[in-house]
């Protein structure tokens, strides 16, 4: 798990409960105190498991309700930290289409070729007119938090779109099959053009 | 460490880069989140260059694989190849050397000869390619006298060179030692004459020099052709690369023989450069080591005696120049049809015209350019063409045949060796109509050109069938046009027939109306006054004198509408009569018309006067005199001046005679309305009249009998009047006009 993860987790415990609870969730999960996580960097999944259990406990929430919180602190940090990459979206679909690139930009510091490659391959896409299909497999089995920035790219775009799991390792299907489809589309026109020019 | 220390290290970390590895990723060493996030990204554009090297890689040792395939195939082919080729060979050259064939045989199996010898060579080129590719070729160094094998091959091309008138010369040392391939360098200096005396114009001047630089032979060899394009200058050692140009279509070649040409002497580790020398022309100069390189073992320390070896023959067939082949045709052969062969290699120019000649009228084409002139000359039903030609190539003749109107209609197939199907769509998009594939038999060229001609011949009936149905249709348009114009014309005259019975049966009625009026007019008052003479007649009392009186003034009125009542059946009888054509006059001699005048116009005092239009009658020079009916004349100038008192009320009226030698004139002029245009040419037919019935009485039949009158003495009656401004009628009688 790439530390940019365990980072936004920390400061939305941070911003709901202040920065004793940080120190709470870290004492819980077994995490060094002077513990801090680098956004390339790959720390261990348990540890990642631990503290979001510890997340969980300390908010007195589910996790599909720390996904939700978790979603809205990421979205709001990438607002900041990579504005560049919702400047090139021009909607929810444009960006969730580059969301495998994305992800494998933080995983392009992980030095070890079979980490990197372990990382790279958690997620496959396919695109059809009216939705993309995500297939995602990850240990970690974090679909809802997909499901969760998903859901907040909607909300920032202003796209009206559903999500449908038709797989789901939770589930014990082998990997997790995500439909997005959009009903209403911001700046569709635009992304006709755009398809139109590539085809 | 600062931040700048941090990018610092990060800017170190990259600096492995410059080795074009990109095994490696970059860490920020300070934390921060600024530094991880460049971090980061330049570690993804590191992943990135190391995907794309790394395909690259995986890529080119695909290729180089393929390439190796490529050359151990090629290698194979030319191998097999050589096989049957050689048993072409044999038996061709057997056939040739034996006397026995006739002179057709001869020039058959030459061309066989020539061409297999050709392919011979393309095969070892291919040979030498794919070994040298495979790195399989290698000098087989000898100590030999340079000069005698420079001398020697050189000597291969003196025949050739009196044919093409070249003047061609040799300089060498009388001995020159070197150790080296002789072999490869008779190929090399086989290739570089051969090019020589392909470019190199007919009567031209071609020298190859041998000398000795240093420790080096220089071996030059120069023409007077077109030379190399600057930018050419370095590619025509590359495989496949050739100068385009005429020349080069006109021998044709792989493209191979400059790179080999490379390769062996690189093989001796020496060079070869190609300049342009003073004068034009191309001069190519080899620089070869005198010595093998230390560690070559050495064939023979002997000089080895030279013999051409095969592939020289092959050389010198391409450059022979070949037999063109004969425009053929016989007597009937226009009736099937003319052919334009378009093909620059003259022995496949020379087999499909012998191909075509039985059938057709065929004419020859070596080039597109040709090939285009000679259509626009001969009009060919079809031209088969080659698509590979010099100058102008077969698809751009196709376009320009197609281009042109006055060609459409001309068949064309086109030969091809490339079996690639896109030039084949392309080709058929731009005119051509059908293809035939290199090689091909005779049957299938035969039963293509049938096909397209057969084609074309029923097109070409079509098409004068179509035009002449259509000057058919063209013509019948016409004549139904014409027929539609008469129709129109007609219905437009019976519209006009039907205007005129209609307004013709108006005027009858109203005439009818008019007539009974006007009969009735006179009946009213003589039935009146038969009444009163009746009750006078009765009257005892009253005394005889007065009733004298009386008797003779009603019978006197009764006289007067008698006379009216006898006038109008007198008209009505007259007009019958015209229209039976029994209307007649009776003339007299030396009627004084100024005195029928006179007395007509005093025959109407009562009415004039009491109309308020005073008549005057003036007399112009002696009254006239002439044979006329007198009567009838009174009566046309009675129903003039009952017209010009009836219309002209209240105004004067003139009555003007005169005469001449000729003739006499008479005018009756009143200042009443006038008559428009358009009335003037009606009011002489029958019912017509001026004014409407209403105003004015009559039976409007006056001036038409007037006119049959003046008609009948020969003479006219016209009218002179404007509207508003009263009318003149002139009637001019001859003195004796009568008939």
């Amino acid at each position: 798990m790439i530390g940019l993860i365990q980072k936004i987790l920390l400061d939305l415990v941070e911003e709901k409960a202040g920065p004793e609870a940080v120190t709470t969730v870290k004492r819980a999960a077994g995490v060094p105190l002077d513990r801090i996580f680098r956004l390339g960097e790959v720390y261990s999944d348990t540890e990642w498991q631990n503290l979001l259990s510890a997340t969980c406990g300390i908010l007195g929430a589910d996790e599909d309700r720390v996904m939700e919180l978790y979603a809205d602190v990421f979205g709001r940090d990438a607002l900041i930290r990579f504005s560049k990459w919702f400047e090139m979206s021009a909607n929810s679909r444009e960006f969730l289409e580059r969301q495998i690139t994305i992800h494998n930009v933080f995983a392009s510091g992980v030095v070890d070729p079979n980490s990197r490659k372990a990382v790279v391959d958690k997620f496959r896409i396919e695109t059809f007119e009216d939705k993309i299909v995500t297939h995602y497999r990850s240990p970690n089995k974090l679909c809802s938090l997909y499901k969760a920035l998903a859901h907040w790219m909607f909300t920032y775009y202003a796209d009206d779109a559903v999500i449908e799991e038709t797989k789901c390792m939770h589930r014990g299907d082998d990997e997790c099959e995500i439909h997005v489809i959009w009903k209403n589309l911001r700046n569709e026109a635009q992304r006709a053009v755009t398809t139109r020019v590539e085809s | 460490m600062t931040l700048r220390a941090g990018i610092d290290d990060i800017a170190s970390q990259l600096g492995i880069s410059v080795d074009g590895h990109f095994d490696f990723t970059v860490r920020a060493s300070v934390a921060d989140e600024t530094l991880d996030k460049l971090a980061m990204l330049i570690n993804f554009v590191i992943e990135a260059a190391r995907r794309a090297l790394s395909e690259l890689k995986d890529r080119n040792a695909r290729l180089a694989e393929l390439d190796h395939m490529k050359s151990v195939f090629l290698a194979n082919v030319s191998h097999e190849l050589r096989t049957p080729l050689a048993l072409i060979l044999g038996p061709t050259e057997k056939w040739l050397s034996s006397g026995d064939l006739t002179e057709e045989q001869h020039r058959d199996l030459d061309v066989v000869m020539r061409n297999a010898r050709s392919l011979l060579k393309t095969v070892n080129d291919l040979l030498d390619v794919s070994k040298l590719e495979a790195a399989k070729l290698s000098p087989e160094y000898a100590c030999v006298d340079l000069s005698k094998v420079v001398r020697l091959t050189c000597s291969l091309f003196e025949g050739i060179a009196r044919e093409q008138s070249v003047d061609y010369t040799v300089q060498a040392p009388d001995v020159l030692l070197a150790e080296v391939d002789p072999e490869m360098i008779q190929r090399m200096l086989l290739n570089l004459l051969s090019n020589a005396f392909k470019f190199g114009a007919v009567g031209g001047r071609i020298a190859c020099v041998l000398e000795t630089a240093g420790n080096n032979a220089l071996l030059q060899v120069q023409d007077k052709g077109p030379g190399i394009p600057i930018e050419m200058r370095e590619r025509i050692f590359e495989r496949f690369i050739q100068v385009e140009g005429e020349v080069t279509r006109r021998h044709g070649g792989t493209g191979l023989g400059l790179a080999i040409v490379k390769e062996f002497v690189e093989l001796h580790h020496g060079s070869i450069r190609e300049t342009t020398p003073v004068g034009g022309g191309a001069l190519f100069v080899v620089t070869l080591p005198l010595k093998a390189p230390a560690d070559a073992a050495l064939g023979s320390a002997q000089v080895q005696d030279f013999a051409p070896a095969g592939s020289s023959s092959s050389v010198l067939q391409e450059l022979k120049a070949p037999m063109l082949p004969v425009e053929a045709d016989r007597p009937d052969s226009l009736k099937r049809g003319t052919i334009l062969v378009v093909e620059d290699n003259p022995d496949m120019n020379q087999f499909i015209v012998d191909t075509l000649r039985g059938e057709y009228h065929v004419i020859s084409a070596f080039d597109g350019k040709e090939g285009l002139e000679k259509t626009l000359e001969h009009k060919p039903d079809l031209v088969l063409s080659d698509i590979m030609m010099p100058e102008v190539g077969g698809e751009e003749m196709v376009s320009e045949i197609r281009r042109r109107p006055e060609l459409s209609g001309i068949g064309i197939i086109l030969l091809t060796a490339k079996a690639d199907e896109e030039v084949r769509v392309r080709l058929l998009r731009a005119g051509a109509q059908d293809f035939v594939t290199k090689p091909f038999l005779r049957e299938e060229v035969k039963a293509r050109v049938r096909n397209i001609l057969t084609g074309k011949r029923t097109r070409d009936l079509l098409k004068r069938e179509l035009q002449s149905s259509q000057e058919d249709l063209e013509e019948l348009a016409q004549e139904v046009s014409l027929r539609r114009h008469e129709l129109e014309k007609s219905i437009e005259e019976a519209r006009a027939a039907r205007d005129e019975v209609q307004r013709l049966l108006q005027l009858r009625d109203e005439f009818i109306s008019i007539a009974g009026h006007e009969l009735k007019t006179p009946l009213t008052p003589l039935c009146l006054q038969r009444h009163m003479i009746q009750k006078i007649m009765q009257n005892r009392d009253l005394p005889e004198g007065i009733k004298e009186q009386k008797l003779e003034a009603y019978l006197e009125m009764s006289k007067r509408q008698i006379d009216t009542l006898t006038k109008l059946v007198e008209t009505l009888l007259d007009v019958s009569k015209i229209r039976l054509g029994r209307f007649c006059i009776q003339p007299e001699s030396n009627v004084d018309l100024f005195n029928v005048v006179h007395e007509v116009v005093e025959r109407f005092r009562p009415q004039w006067e009491m109309a308020h239009s005073p008549v005057k009658v003036e007399l112009l020079g002696e009254p006239p005199k002439g044979q006329w009916d007198r009567l009838r004349m009174e009566q046309v100038i009675s129903n003039l001046l009952t017209n010009a008192i009836k219309y002209g009320r209240g105004k004067p009226i003139e009555l003007t005679i005169s005469s001449d030698l000729s003739g006499a004139r008479i005018s009756i002029r009143d200042w009443g309305p006038g008559i428009s245009e358009a009335d003037q040419a009606r009011i002489f037919n029958r019912f017509e009249r001026a004014g409407s019935i209403g105003t004015f009485g009559g039976l409007g039949l006056g001036l038409y009998i007037s006119r049959q009158i003046v008609a009948a003495h020969a003479g006219t009656i016209a009218i002179e009047s404007e509207v508003g401004n009263g009318a003149n009628f002139i009637i001019d009688l001859p003195l004796n006009g009568v008939p």
